[in-house]
């Protein structure tokens, strides 16, 4: 079962066959993951978490649901969770966003990640999707909408399986991170190769 | 006055609003949306940013006062009034494929194929048109974990207005959706118009009027 281990600010492509399983846990509390989809057959396909949001009903990540393509094609389905606070509504973390936020960042911003795997596929940044905010918190407190610490415990994991051919980005979320030392190991990505 | 244009229902434009300048979107006969799209003019990788918009302000929804920014965290407009309701800023319009997902029936009239065709003149693609500023509408989280749309709350005469803080492109989609409460179930009109931020607005009755005329 191959395995990969994210430092805050470092990514993961992983491709997958339909009915693979892919499991993203966190190693440290607080720390956000984002994961983007991209359809093996044309990356321009690619998760669209607003279409997965309205056609599941779901603000959240729920046991069972399907996560589609803005071309409502089925990318993954969840089949696993331990926590049920995850964001699907906001972008990808950039640089510019961090800096304006005051954050200390280190290593690459999920967004440049994102972007790097798309300029390997001859695509610009404006393809890169929107993700599912594992962990990820932002709520309105003291009249101020802000990002949250994020929701993960040491061992809380979301694990989804492959609906269709896909190439999977995790990234390790430099904006709202769990650990203080940027060499820390804060997320731990598993998959299954089913079909191999 | 350099664009004074009457949406009919289902329909959509383009429009360029220059540093100085305002654009103003009235209901006209009430409960409509308006899905909107913009970027900088001299650099469309200066595009909306919801995200950015949300954080930077501090606020989820983009209020008077709000600034919409772009992903790179610069200024794009400032919502200078907003009179219903209040702005909603998403990562995606409704589409075909998604009134699918949710209704069954194919090939429905939709914003992502209105701004796809406002935007031809500019070769955007579907990438260019994910990122949504939808003054009026009223969407929440329910409890149970589902999205709820409710009814919006504009009236006649209601209007949002953006300043250009850089010079713009802004597409905007006169809101087709009819199986939601979105605009209640009735697209209307809508009327844009674009000038100097200190010129006068036409007001609903003329718009009414001259829309009789036409």
């Amino acid at each position: 079962m191959p395995d990969v281990t994210l430092t805050a600010g470092s990514a993961a492509a992983i491709s997958l066959s339909p009915g693979d399983a892919l499991s993203v846990r966190a190693i440290v509390a607080g720390q956000v993951a984002e994961l983007v989809a991209h359809s093996a057959a044309d990356p321009r396909e690619r998760l669209s978490t607003l279409l997965t949001g309205l056609a599941e009903e779901a603000h959240t990540l729920r046991e069972g649901m399907t996560l589609w393509s803005q071309e409502y094609r089925p990318l993954l389905r969840v089949e696993e969770l331990t926590n049920d606070e995850h964001d699907l509504a906001l972008e990808a973390c950039t640089p510019w966003l961090g800096r304006a936020l005051g954050a200390e960042l280190v290593g690459d911003c999920c967004w440049t990640s994102f972007r790097a795997w798309l300029e390997g596929e001859g695509l610009p940044e404006k393809w890169v999707p929107y993700p599912v905010g594992i962990f990820k918190r932002a709520d309105e407190r003291d009249g101020r909408y802000g990002l949250r610490p994020g929701s993960s415990r040491p061992g809380d994991l979301v694990r989804f399986s492959a609906a269709s051919a896909c190439t999977v980005l995790v990234s390790a979320c430099p904006l709202t991170r769990g650990a203080a030392d940027p060499a820390a190991p804060v997320i731990e990505v598993t998959w299954n190769e089913q079909n191999s | 006055m350099r664009q004074d244009v009457l949406l009919e229902p289902r329909s959509y434009t383009a429009s360029e609003v220059e540093v100085g300048e305002s654009l103003r979107i009235t209901v006209v006969d009430g409960q409509q949306v308006p899905d909107i799209v913009l970027w900088a003019r001299e650099d469309a990788g200066e595009r909306l940013s919801p995200t950015a918009s949300q954080l930077l302000n501090g606020s989820h929804l983009m209020v008077p006062g709000c600034v919409l920014y772009s992903h790179r965290a610069s200024g794009l407009a400032r919502v200078d009034a907003c009179t219903a309701g209040a702005g909603v800023i998403v990562g995606g319009s409704c589409s075909a494929p998604l009134n699918y997902a949710r209704f069954g029936i194919p090939d429905t009239p939709n914003c992502r194929s209105n701004l796809l065709a406002a935007g031809a003149p500019y070769g955007v693609e579907e990438a260019d048109v994910q990122h949504i500023y939808c003054p009026f509408m009223t969407i929440r989280r329910d409890d149970d974990g589902s999205y709820v749309i409710d009814l919006p709350e504009a009236e006649p005469g209601d209007y949002v207005e953006l300043a250009a803080l850089v010079d713009l492109v802004v597409l905007t989609s006169n809101c087709p959706q009819e199986r939601t409460p979105t605009n209640a179930f009735n697209p209307s009109r809508l009327h844009l118009w674009v000038g100097p931020s200190d010129a006068s607005r036409p007001t609903l009755d003329a718009i009414v009027a001259e829309a009789a005329h036409a």
